[in-house]
């Protein structure tokens, strides 16, 4: 069964390293954006995704909005988000969840870890 | 092989996967660009994301060897004092290897006076052009990981020949598509 993840960072290289570990996973394609105005538009632009992997610390919009944004919009709603950053904190934590994201990955990432959050989320062995 | 110790071997390949998957990035990342903005962007990048530093800059050797930053990411470039060619920086610049601290939560109020943590000597052609120097990481990091040894030897052995082919590349035309780029490359190979 094929996957799509939304790739949302800033970061070209976190971008890239990203994505090169979500193709690890068996018939998962990516689609990547630089920035929450920019997934809006690829949002609105294609097939709903399977899972959005989002940065917060970004230009435009952040992580954050593009949680709430995405949990407002009745056609995305039940897409899981899995959150991926640099802000450790644990109330930064209990933030991104509060507002709607489904997981929380504090950078450096190891893709292995990536890997598996992701699987569980979408239900895949 | 039992199943446990079979398991574990998948879990060892797909650390070893990710660690190259890393390096592979990081690597091409570096020379994807013949702009110095951009190269000094992507080892702050790199550095923040792959590494989880925090405070760290790029100095580069004066006439005098004093190192003198010209990146910085959680100071501002110019709150970066230039530096002497002495202590870690001068066991950096001698040895030509990365002066590796172990972490510890004291870390977290370095500053940029005191000695760094992490010193990284970048090379370029056979020389030791400058230093990347970390002083605080990511709080969530607690140690220094085998992948961060290999990003680390990595950013030493090929962020300064990155960085020394952008600056060559900025001040020494002709580009690709100019009238006299082949010559430029026969020229030199004469």
């Amino acid at each position: 069964m094929p996957f799509t993840a939304l790739v949302v960072e800033d970061s070209p290289t976190m971008r890239q390293l990203l994505v090169f570990a979500l193709k690890r996973i068996r018939d998962m394609t990516t689609i990547e954006a630089c920035d929450g105005v920019d997934a809006l538009k690829k949002l609105a632009g294609a097939d709903k995704p399977d899972i959005i992997l989002t940065d917060i610390n970004m230009p435009i919009m952040d992580g954050l909005k593009l949680v709430q944004r995405v949990r407002a919009d009745e056609r995305l709603r039940d897409v899981p988000i899995v959150i991926i950053t640099t802000e450790g904190g644990a109330e930064d934590k209990a933030r991104a969840l509060a507002l709607g994201a489904n997981a929380y990955i504090a950078k450096p990432i190891q893709a292995p870890q990536v890997i598996r959050q992701v699987k569980e989320l979408l239900n895949i062995g | 092989m039992s199943q446990a110790n079979l398991e574990q071997h998948i879990q060892d390949i797909e650390i070893e996967n990710s660690n190259l998957a890393s390096l592979y990035v990081a690597l091409s990342q570096l020379h994807s660009s013949l702009e110095v903005s951009e190269v000094l962007g992507v080892i702050v990048e790199i550095m923040l994301n792959f590494v989880g530093a925090e405070t760290f800059a790029v100095l580069v050797s004066d006439e005098d060897e004093t190192l003198r930053a010209i990146a910085a990411h959680g100071v501002a470039v110019g709150d970066v004092p230039p530096v002497a060619n002495e202590g870690v920086f001068a066991a950096a610049r001698v040895s030509g290897e990365p002066q590796i601290s172990a972490l510890s939560s004291q870390d977290r109020g370095r500053t940029v006076a005191a000695p760094p943590v992490v010193c990284i000597p970048l090379h370029a052609a056979g020389e030791v052009i400058g230093a990347l120097a970390l002083w605080t990481f990511l709080p969530q990091k607690q140690s220094f990981t085998a992948i961060d040894h290999e990003i680390i030897q990595l950013m030493s052995k090929s962020a300064g020949t990155a960085l020394e082919a952008a600056r060559l590349a900025m001040t020494a035309p002709p580009s690709p598509g100019d009238r006299g780029y082949y010559e430029a490359f026969a020229s030199l190979l004469r």
